[in-house]
């Protein structure tokens, strides 16, 4: 039983577990820092701590501070939420230890699965598709050379321990290749104390598309849907959506076939790990329809809401601490659940998208919110909320849902309409041109997206401001 | 990057009180700019700039233990960290309370957390003005614990 679980987490994502948790029932604790101290999330909850100043390391990266907290109010559960500690092993196993349940995959999956090189090569060998590259990790920036030479360029180097794009080099040309690997190696080390790395073919252009699994204790699995992120800015996604327009149906089911496969193989493994409660897996997808398995995340995803919207309004975060209740198996039964309309998922970030999307951090000194139907806001910002320096520009993430994508297009735009936000920069406006795009409403997108149309949005921008003026 | 935007980052660093802020804006350029939390003098300040790998990280630099209140006579105990506070126990034989001198280094209580204890130790000589803490509270970082009043100070 789950009577008192401590959100280890901050912002929206803090405030969004700690509604699903009051609407089981249950009790919640929140931490801060000195930096968060006016924040939602501390006023929501029941109890509130202040664990450290701003800096993320001596406050929600500190686990000795967390537990403390957790042992000090007799929580039952911790949920990381997403980012932070979310995919630390170490912490999930300490609050294993320490007699608490980590809302989460177990310790064991999610260290095998931040092995980016270890999981890419168990899903080559159970014949899931992955780009071609190194078995493993390169022994040598020569080894590597001699790898990319035989795959052709170009070439990704990326960190085995990786993510967020640290430790990830991009190379065009064999002659840059020792040096730019020597780069992602020391990255690589100061960023997660690893510096091994491994290569793999690069695709140009390619499209991300990813399959929300649900798992339970149980081995029973399940894919709720598929989402397309591929509107990114340096690999930060900014607009989701669920479903694709570059999926056919029979294409959709492949591929959420194949991130059934992707667990499957992990609880068919000789070490006896059993993945479950939430969990990402993320794919490439070329041109031709081909697809390829990048990686899996094992937590709670920023645009798991667009998903929510469309697997008929199951709520992630009370299927989180429904399995880890580990009472009885989760209340699912279709392995591929049939999906209903479209959601797109807009974030909303405190930048500048005029001025290459500088942070804008400050006080919101105006915040009327968009509504109606079909209308989501996730959020944790308020007229007068200071957006902190040290953490994330998210100020809230916009979701829309209609019948179908023109319909939950159209949505989308009236509700960026009515979001007024002042005192910070931000980009509803950037949103509303993507919306408005060609290339976008025909589906005719990649990965390049944003860099291919920025300057086209600053043109727009600019002749807007002038007839304004 | 613009003088406006070093500006603003200067103002963002005297709203939050931060000493240090680092910034790397992609793959050549670092920004990091320190300077007096404590006086706020704004002469103080330095910008320096680097080339250096790419990455988007940023690091900010404050720690206080113990500062001066208002009254330039009196010092507080915060907390440094969360956990639940004691007074020292028998073996220790104190138990503070108001009025009591006390010398600096010595023992007044201590906070314990998951794997730590953290003795609490007056960090001036003088009496304990304020006692802001009972046995067994749960102190978050930051909690004022002890005001002590500067003996050397009077006027």
């Amino acid at each position: 039983m789950i009577s008192k679980i401590l959100v280890a987490n901050r912002g929206e994502i803090a405030v969004r577990i700690i509604r699903t948790c009051k609407s089981l029932d249950i009790r919640t604790v929140a931490i801060y820092s000195e930096a968060d101290k006016d924040a939602l999330h501390v006023k929501m909850a029941d109890e509130a701590y202040c664990i450290g100043p701003a800096r993320p390391d001596l406050s929600y990266l500190n686990m000795e501070a967390i537990l403390t907290v957790a042992q000090m109010t007799e929580c039952d559960a911790i949920h990381p939420g997403y980012g932070f500690l979310s995919e630390n092993p170490e912490f999930a196993e300490k609050t294993e230890q320490f007699g608490c349940v980590f809302i989460g995959p177990s310790y064991k999956a999610i260290r095998l699965l931040g092995q980016k090189s270890v999981a890419r090569d168990i899903m080559k060998k159970a014949g899931v598709p992955v780009m071609p590259g190194s078995e493993s990790c390169i022994s040598s920036p020569e080894e590597g050379a001699k790898i990319a030479d035989e795959i052709g360029y170009p070439v990704l180097i990326k960190a085995t321990s990786g993510g967020g794009g640290k430790g990830m080099r991009l190379v065009e040309k064999p002659d840059d290749f020792i040096k730019l690997c020597q780069i992602a190696q020391s990255e690589a080390a100061s960023a997660f104390g690893d510096d091994r790395v491994y290569v793999e073919k690069y695709m140009i252009n390619p499209r991300h598309i990813e399959v929300q699994i649900v798992a339970d204790q149980w081995g029973r699995v399940f894919a709720l849907g598929v989402r397309e992120c591929s509107i990114q800015r340096r690999h930060q996604k900014l607009l989701e959506e669920s479903s694709s327009v570059a999926l056919t149906p029979e294409l959709r089911k492949q591929i959420a076939e194949t991130a059934l496969k992707v667990v499957r193989t992990i609880n068919n493994g000789k070490d006896g790990v059993i993945y479950h409660n939430l969990g990402t897996v993320e794919f490439l997808l070329d041109e031709d329809g081909h697809f390829f398995f990048m990686e899996m995340n094992t937590r709670l995803q920023v645009e798991h809401p667009v998903t929510e919207m469309t697997c008929g309004g199951y709520d992630l975060v009370a299927l989180q601490i429904a399995d880890a209740m580990k009472e009885e198996p989760l209340p699912l039964e279709n392995e591929i659940l049939d999906t209903h309309g479209w959601a797109i998922e807009c974030r909303i970030n405190a930048e500048d998208p005029t001025s290459a999307f500088v942070p804008s951090p400050g006080t919101i000194d105006k915040f009327i919110a968009p509504g109606g139907l079909n209308i989501r806001l996730d959020t944790a910002v308020y007229a007068g909320y200071k957006i902190p320096w040290c953490y994330d520009t998210m100020i809230g993430k916009l979701i829309a849902w209609g019948n179908n994508r023109d319909e939950a297009i159209s949505r989308m735009l009236v509700a960026l309409d009515e979001f007024e936000i002042e005192g910070v920069a931000n980009t509803i406006s950037f949103h509303k041109y993507i919306l408005n795009n060609r290339d976008f409403y025909r589906g005719n997108f990649s990965t390049a997206f944003v860099e291919k149309h920025y300057d086209d949005y600053l043109n727009k921008i600019k002749i807007a401001a002038k007839k304004k003026g | 990057m613009e003088t406006s935007q070093l500006k603003q980052i200067y103002q963002i660093m005297t709203d939050n009180d931060f000493d240090e802020i680092e910034l790397r804006l992609g793959p050549t350029t670092r920004i990091k700019m320190a300077r007096s939390s404590s006086t706020n003098n704004n002469s103080d300040k330095k910008f320096t700039t680097s080339n250096v790998a790419n990455t988007t990280e940023v690091k900010i630099h404050n720690e206080t233990q113990t500062k001066d209140s208002t009254d330039t006579n009196k010092t507080e105990i915060r907390s440094e960290l969360v956990g639940v506070f004691q007074f020292m126990d028998e073996d220790e034989n104190f138990f503070p309370k108001v009025g009591d001198e006390v010398a600096m280094g010595e023992k007044l209580g201590k906070i314990l957390s998951l794997n730590s204890i953290k003795e609490i130790k007056s960090p001036i000589d003088g009496r304990i003005s304020e006692i802001s803490v009972k046995k067994d509270d749960i102190v978050d970082y930051g909690h004022l614990l002890f005001v002590i009043e500067d003996s050397s100070n009077k006027a």
